[in-house]
């Protein structure tokens, strides 16, 4: 199945003088694909050849479309001597295979060369003839559509989740090929820049054809990240989440009008139509396999060098360490806070972790879905599923105590609900079976409504490897039996917390010489897999339908069919356009506890859900995801991170590597405990977004958590520290005295600053009214009124113990600033986000001079790397800077190398009043209930009437949440509601910046303007070298150049694919080797994202032409041919 | 003490009060001093070493800006930097400013390396920072090459080869480029008072009226750096006036209009001087014809008819009285009836002349 490919070189400007005398160049190019060659004409003398070529054919096969880049290189002719190399410009085919995606490449490419960076332009136009063969989705991926975005991409629609995959590919490292010696660095450099993409390109078929195997359509969620092992070769490892997305309808159109459709709307799936997840290991008992595979190299640590640990909402956590020799040392290390008391920790062999976890695992979704008969046909339904969910449940507590093989051929549905009565069967037939997944990991971070069930907590894991140790280096055996065992691992957490997913799940390493660190964390949840237009409403929360109001309105829209439109808006519309924080469908159950409260894997203060109050939440919620829209949240989000950085000794491979799988659970401990002192300071009770990264130096270890705090209100109030500490004198009692003033003066400007002064007044009567209303039957094994749960205290070993100074003592932003890590700011609606102002990549390295004072001076760098950021987009106030991104290394013996990437977006203040208007949901229900129906003009003014009001009315909005909820939903509602956001964003539009340009963000969505269309993901990996370092002024001024070319190069393609904007942008990897004794440095960066096509409202697309800036002809696409 | 410390942004956003300061040729420590003096630090609680750090790091992208400041059109065609095109115009803009009194030094001087290796000097005669110094004379240099050769009008060329939005600037920089074209003397002990205004005013009109893009010049083709060769020759004519019984007609009528509207002093004294300042003024248009001349211009102009006035304490008023009736009344003379292509002459010559000289003639 061979496509035809067509390459025109159309012309070339500004390219460098290559002859010297004549101060011009004699340029041609070469065109490469596959192993066939083709080449120009040569244009003499001059810098701005114009070829006007016909068209170069070549017949590829697809698969080697799809491994391998479309490679051009300009050369300087020489008639005696060899050519000289101008550059390079590789093009990756892989959006012209997919359907529905451009059908051409055409526009100014870069041209780069690995030694000089960027050297004038070339233009090109490319074209694939694919040979409509009717099986050509077999063989090939090509089809599969892969998405950086973690999320379902705007303008689709999640059909079916088909679970997680991933591959793995290794090969040589050219760099360490003994060719390297005798070539140029450029050659080596190409060669390398050459395998690297190809490798990508190899990784990414392999996993399309794993999708293809599964019946999915596109992978979402995909992440590339490469290993540079050094010796033992080169590794690039994808994971992603397998989907089937159908296309949305646009649904500012005429959302009404949609409910005939909702038959076409089922989307032609491929052949394949039960899905069934592969096992990617035909290993029946890995863990058998991991003893025997780890045994001969670390004899001392069996069975393999993994510390583990499973923190969940609360600072008592889980150390599972299988090396029972550390136990001891645990308990007696004086670093376990008084909640997790010695008897509390799990200890033993990995199956006692998973005993428990079959409890408690199924049974809350039954009472729950009992609570909401929305519809007699779905109670039906329940009745008859309910007794099947137990059998499963059997299932897996006959097999499941190795936590290894899930059990197959299981065929019942686990997961709570099913589809409504007509479709019951068909959905059936196709419907995901989470117990079939070997791995039910999913890498998105946000979800559609309805998706998440319960929250339980961060699982994480991590193991130490030795590279040297491995057998077959060329061969993927190795490392992907690593993988095998740490998402084994990864699983038994989530079972032990009653979960049977992971969502927002990320997989990375850390190598320093021989060492692998491997980790993975996510966060444990319940999910509902069959997320079908139908069920998502019938998953409203419990609340909401037992209010008279909502049902009503339910039951009338069940009888009209209207139900599908509803949520297919709320499909659609979740994805930033401005509805998901004014659709007020908050749904407490996301927080509710997964497990029963009387067999919680881990001691844990339970209270009652503040909205509800009729099952329990844990005091604290951790996760990695972003912010369901589901969930109510008060006051604003804040930017919170911990860091560790301890020395580590100088040892050798195996000395080494039980060292370091020694400290890694205290530093893990370390962090969670910052987090959670932080969080406490901040008054906030839930994380999002953590991520956390371990590194692995020479001379030190360093981790790292980020997250985002913000206060749930299900979730209690978290009380004030009180500081606890053996006092022996006076002094120290009134040193002790002046931190806890400190404490109390911190945690109220945290309050003024976020916004959550009227917190703590609300949280006192709902802990009365828990502590006397004892209403609820499951509360009888919990002792709420007991235990600490009104204090967190603080122990301080001694006053001169700066640790706590440390914690408080965080750089705080500017005023008009917000930060977080997540890709929306809590607090501010989408309106508030008006546009991309500036998207920004800080590397920072400095050496430590003394490991004394190494944790001390490691925070310092931190601080001053937020204080430098913050000078830097001062004048950009009122701004957030959202997706804030810290990659921390120890590149060589007493470096620290920091790389904060992140985006600056405009807050819009006229909207901010709006915001907290949204934010309260209370007057919005009290307005627009009674409209429902109304114009959607007379619904702008009384919206507009409220913003004064809004800001008293936050005070009370944590009791009404019963009635909060209940205006939510009916469709013609929100599409009036739509309207109003379309029209106050309109009104924004006027202060916003004219000129857009390209947009690169790492966030999944464009501020202010809308996702017309996916064209493509984008990744590439660039090589940079220089042997004149002093020249291009330092090594600053080498890196500076190099991310600005990096990011001309991005846009460049995505501009050539039609595109105006690259969302869901990340450099995964930037690694830096200089050797200023040499004048020479060499740096590696590998960047990715979706190339996409956004529209602003009342804008015309077309960048109106200027006097300076004018538009390249091929920009047009009157040009395309 | 930082090793590596990079920002980079997706967009190139100009802190245009730091842009400025990079523009004064201040260094990275003075510009930090400077700004910390301004209270930069103290809205967002930077540190001094960062606000060090930033400065580094906005003069590193200013430097490699700077290869694209010098030829602006490249901007239009360059993927590397995405800039807004209202930022790109104050960039350039601001890149493209100069103080006077530095381009005072190098006006009408031959812009050579030689006299780029000693902007030290101006530099401390101006007090202006030398890298500052050096960006405005190579400025000067880099528009003159290109546009010297270039046909067509000046300034337009200047705005379209620099992308330059102001037309005053452009207008400068003509002036400039035309000074530096017929290398005016501009230094000579007598001129000092002359500010560079004073010369940006006279070079302005010369271009206008004087150079191929006037008026009077049928030949537009050529290019206006250069004075309009036919009017030169025609200018050659006037040589006629200096007969003694065309210059002793054009006194009597010149002395006749203003006995009435000068002082008796005055016109005393008028008519002492009369011949040799009606001598100079014709000799210098003639003169003009030889480039050495042109390039005495303002130190004859200054020497031969300013100074002789300035010395008898003439106004600035009595100057132009005298001048414009001067001008009018050589179009009685009897020579002009006879050739009426010399009336033209005179006027083109004449009309400029009499603005140069009041321009110069400071009290």
């Amino acid at each position: 199945m061979p496509g035809t490919l067509k390459v025109k070189i159309v012309a070339a400007r500004d390219l460098p003088v290559m002859d010297r005398s004549t101060d011009l160049t004699d340029a041609f190019v070469e065109i490469k694909m596959g192993t066939e060659l083709q080449k120009t004409e040569v244009f003499k003398r001059s810098l701005y050849p114009q070829w006007n070529s016909d068209w170069f054919k070549f017949e590829v096969e697809d698969e080697v479309l799809q491994d391998e880049p479309l490679e051009l290189r300009v050369l300087d002719h020489d008639t005696y001597s060899a050519h000289d190399a101008i550059g390079k410009v590789y093009i990756d085919l892989n959006p012209l295979l997919v359907k529905e995606s451009p059908s051409v490449i055409s526009g100014w490419f870069p041209v780069y060369d690995t030694m000089h960076g960027i050297r004038g332009d070339l233009n090109v136009i490319v074209k694939i003839d694919l040979f409509s063969d009717f099986n050509k989705f077999r063989q090939s991926s090509c089809g599969i559509q892969f998405f950086c975005t973690a999320e379902v991409p705007a303008g689709y629609r999640l059909q079916y989740v088909h679970g997680f995959v991933e591959e793995l590919v290794v090969n040589d490292d050219p760099e360490y090929q003994w060719i390297d010696k005798i070539r140029t660095p450029r050659s080596s450099n190409e060669a390398r820049q050459r395998l690297f993409s190809k490798m990508s390109g190899q990784l990414t078929r392999k996993i399309g054809l794993k999708v293809l195997e599964m019946g999915g359509g596109a992978v979402i969620g995909f992440k590339q990240c490469f290993d540079l092992e050094g010796e033992s070769g080169i590794v690039i490892r994808g994971i992603g989440t397998a989907v089937t997305l159908a296309k949305a309808r646009d649904p500012p159109v005429s959302p009404l009008g949609m409910s005939p459709l909702k038959d076409s709307q089922r989307p032609l799936l491929p052949a394949l139509h039960i899905s069934m997840p592969i096992v990617m290991s035909t290993n029946s008992n890995p863990l058998q396999a991991r003893r025997s595979l780890n045994a001969p190299h670390l004899p001392i640590t069996p069975p393999h060098h993994t510390s583990n640990l499973a923190f969940e909402h609360h600072h008592s956590f889980q150390l599972e360490h299988t090396h029972s020799a550390c136990l001891p040392r645990q308990s007696s290390s004086g670093h376990t806070p008084p909640q997790t008391a010695p008897p509390h920790i799990g200890i033993g062999p990995p199956s006692s972790a998973s005993h428990f976890a079959f409890d408690f695992a199924y049974s809350s979704p039954v009472p729950e879905e009992s609570n909401a008969p929305s519809s007699p046909q779905s109670k039906n339904e329940l009745s008859s599923t309910s007794p099947m969910k137990m059998n499963g449940t059997g299932t897996r507590h006959s097999s499941g105590s190795d936590a290894s093989t899930p059990p197959k051929g299981n065929f019942l549905d686990c997961s709570s609900g099913s589809g409504s009565g007509k479709n019951f069967p068909k959905i059936c037939s196709q419907q995901i079976n989470i117990e079939l997944m070997e791995f039910p990991l999913f890498t998105m971070t946000s979800f559609p409504p309805g998706f998440i069930l319960h929250l339980g907590g961060v699982v994480a894991a991590r193991s130490v490897k030795l590279l040297d140790k491995i057998h077959n280096p060329e061969e993927p055996e190795t490392r992907d039996a690593w993988w095998n065992e740490i998402r084994t691992e990864i699983r038994s957490h989530t079972r032990a917390m009653g979960c049977h997913a992971v969502i927002g799940y990320s997989e990375e390493t850390s190598i320093c010489d021989d060492i692998i660190l491997l980790s993975a964390m996510g966060t444990a949840a319940k999910v509902n897999l069959n997320l079908d237009q139908y069920q998502s409403t019938r998953l409203a929360p419990p609340q909401v339908v037992n209010t008279g109001d909502r049902s009503n309105m339910s039951a009338e829209r069940d009888q009209s069919k209207k139900l599908y439109v509803d949520v297919n808006l709320a499909n659609q519309v979740s994805h930033r356009l401005g509805l998901d924080e004014s659709s007020p469908r908050y749904n407490c159950a996301l927080c509710h506890i997964p497990y029963k409260p009387s067999s919680s894997p881990f001691p844990i203060n339970l209270t009652q859900c503040a909205c509800c109050r009729r099952r329990y939440v844990p005091d604290l919620l951790f996760t990695t995801i972003n912010r369901p829209p589901e969930i109510h949240t008060v006051g604003h989000g804040a930017f919170i991170q911990a860091r560790v950085c301890r020395p580590k000794g100088d040892g050798k491979t195996e000395v080494n590597a039980k060292e370091i799988s020694d400290i890694l659970p205290f530093m893990e401990y370390e962090l969670h405990n910052q987090l959670v002192v932080k969080l406490k300071i901040r008054s906030m009770n839930c994380l999002f977004g953590l991520k956390m990264q371990f590194v692995v130096g020479e001379s030190m270890l360093i981790g790292i958590a980020t997250g985002t705090g913000v206060f749930l209100s299900p979730l209690p109030a978290p009380p004030v520290p009180r500081l606890v500490g053996q006092v022996t004198s006076e002094e120290e009692n009134v040193e002790l005295q002046e931190l806890q003033l400190q404490i109390q003066e911190k945690l109220q400007r945290h309050k003024d600053l976020y916004n959550l002064n009227s917190v703590e007044i609300s949280n006192q009567n709902l802990t009365s009214g828990v502590q006397t209303d004892d209403s609820d039957d499951d509360t009888s094994d919990l002792d709420l009124s007991a235990g600490n749960k009104d204090t967190f205290i603080l122990e301080v070993d001694d006053t001169k113990d700066n640790s706590v100074k440390a914690m408080l003592s965080d750089v705080l932003q500017p005023p008009g600033m917000y930060v977080c890590n997540t890709d929306t700011y809590p607090g501010l609606t989408s309106q508030n986000l008006a546009s991309n102002l500036q998207m920004f990549t800080q590397v920072f390295r400095r050496t430590v001079d003394n490991l004394q004072g190494l944790n001390k001076d490691f925070s310092e760098f931190f601080d001053s790397v937020f204080r430098r950021l913050f000078f830097k987009l001062r004048r950009m106030i009122p701004c957030c800077l959202c997706n804030v991104s810290f990659a921390v290394g120890a590149p060589e013996e007493n470096q620290i190398e920091i790389v904060v990437t992140g985006i600056c977006v405009r807050v819009d203040d006229s909207t901010s009043q709006n915001n907290s208007l949204t934010d309260n949901p209370m007057p919005m229900h009290g307005l627009e209930t009674p409209m429902t129906g109304a114009s959607s003009k007379s619904l702008l003014k009384p919206v507009s009437n409220v913003v004064g009001a809004s800001g008293e009315n936050v005070d009370e909005m944590m009791f009404p949440m019963e009635e909060v909820t209940e205006g939510s939903g009916a469709s013609a509602n929100k599409a009036a509601r739509l309207k109003v956001v379309s029209n106050s964003r309109n009104t924004s539009q006027v202060f916003s910046r004219t000129f857009h340009g390209i947009e690169v963000t790492p966030l999944a969505y464009v501020p202010g303007a809308r996702i017309e269309r996916y064209i493509g993901s984008y990744n590439f990996f660039f090589i940079r070298e220089t042997s004149s370092v002093k020249e291009v002024g330092g090594v600053c001024g080498f890196m500076q150049k190099f991310i600005t070319e990096v990011l001309a190069i991005v846009r460049a393609h995505v501009s050539s694919l039609g595109g105006n904007a690259l969302v869901a942008y990340n450099m995964t990897q930037c690694v830096l080797l200089s050797n200023e004794h040499k004048n020479q440095s060499q740096c590696l960066i590998n960047v990715c994202g979706d190339a996409v096509f956004a529209s602003r409202e009342g804008e015309i697309t077309a960048v109106v032409p200027d006097l300076i800036h004018s538009r390249k002809p091929s920009d047009s696409p009157s040009f395309a041919t | 003490m930082s090793y590596v410390d990079v920002f980079v942004g997706n967009f190139i956003v100009i802190d245009f009060e730091l842009y400025d300061l990079w523009l004064k040729g201040l260094s990275v420590d003075e510009c930090a001093v400077a700004l910390q003096n301004r209270g930069v630090l103290q809205s967002t609680g930077a540190r001094f070493d960062e606000l060090i750090s930033d400065t580094k790091d906005s003069f590193r992208l200013y430097a490699s800006l700077e290869q694209l400041l010098k030829w602006p059109t490249k901007f239009g065609e360059q993927l590397v930097y995405q800039i807004d095109p209202e930022t790109q115009k104050i960039l350039i803009d601001k890149y493209y400013q100069f103080d006077a009194h530095v381009i005072r030094e190098i006006l009408g001087k031959k812009l050579s390396t030689r006299l780029r290796n000693n902007l030290d000097e101006v530099s401390e005669k101006t007090k202006v920072h030398l890298r500052s110094c050096c960006r405005q004379f190579d400025n000067v240099k880099r528009v003159f090459r290109q546009v010297e050769e270039r046909p067509g009008s000046l300034e337009k060329n200047i705005m379209s080869c620099f992308c330059l939005t102001s037309d005053t600037l452009a207008k400068k920089y003509a002036a400039i480029v035309f000074m530096a074209n017929h290398r005016f003397e501009t230094c000579k002990k007598r001129l000092g008072h002359l500010t560079f205004e004073d010369f940006l005013y006279c070079a302005e009109h010369m271009i206008t009226n004087w150079s191929y893009s006037a008026a009077e010049c049928d030949n537009h083709e050529d290019m206006d750096v250069d004075l309009d060769r036919a009017f030169l020759q025609d200018l050659r004519d006037l040589k006629i006036l200096t007969e003694k019984q065309h210059v002793d007609e054009h006194k009597l009528f010149v002395l006749n209009i203003l006995k009435t509207s000068l002082k008796k002093k005055r016109h005393e004294s008028l008519e002492e001087n009369y011949k040799t300042t009606s001598k100079a003024i014709i000799s210098i248009a003639y003169g003009l014809n030889h480039s050495k001349e042109v390039r005495n211009f303002f130190s004859d102009v200054i020497e031969e008819v300013i100074e002789p006035f300035m010395l008898s304490h003439w106004t600035v008023e009595e100057m132009k009285t005298f001048l414009s009736v001067y001008k009018d009344s050589g179009h009685r003379l009897s020579v002009f009836r006879s050739a009426p292509n010399l009336s033209v002459v005179w006027d083109r010559y004449m009309n400029t002349f009499i603005k140069c000289c009041l321009k110069m003639y400071h009290m």
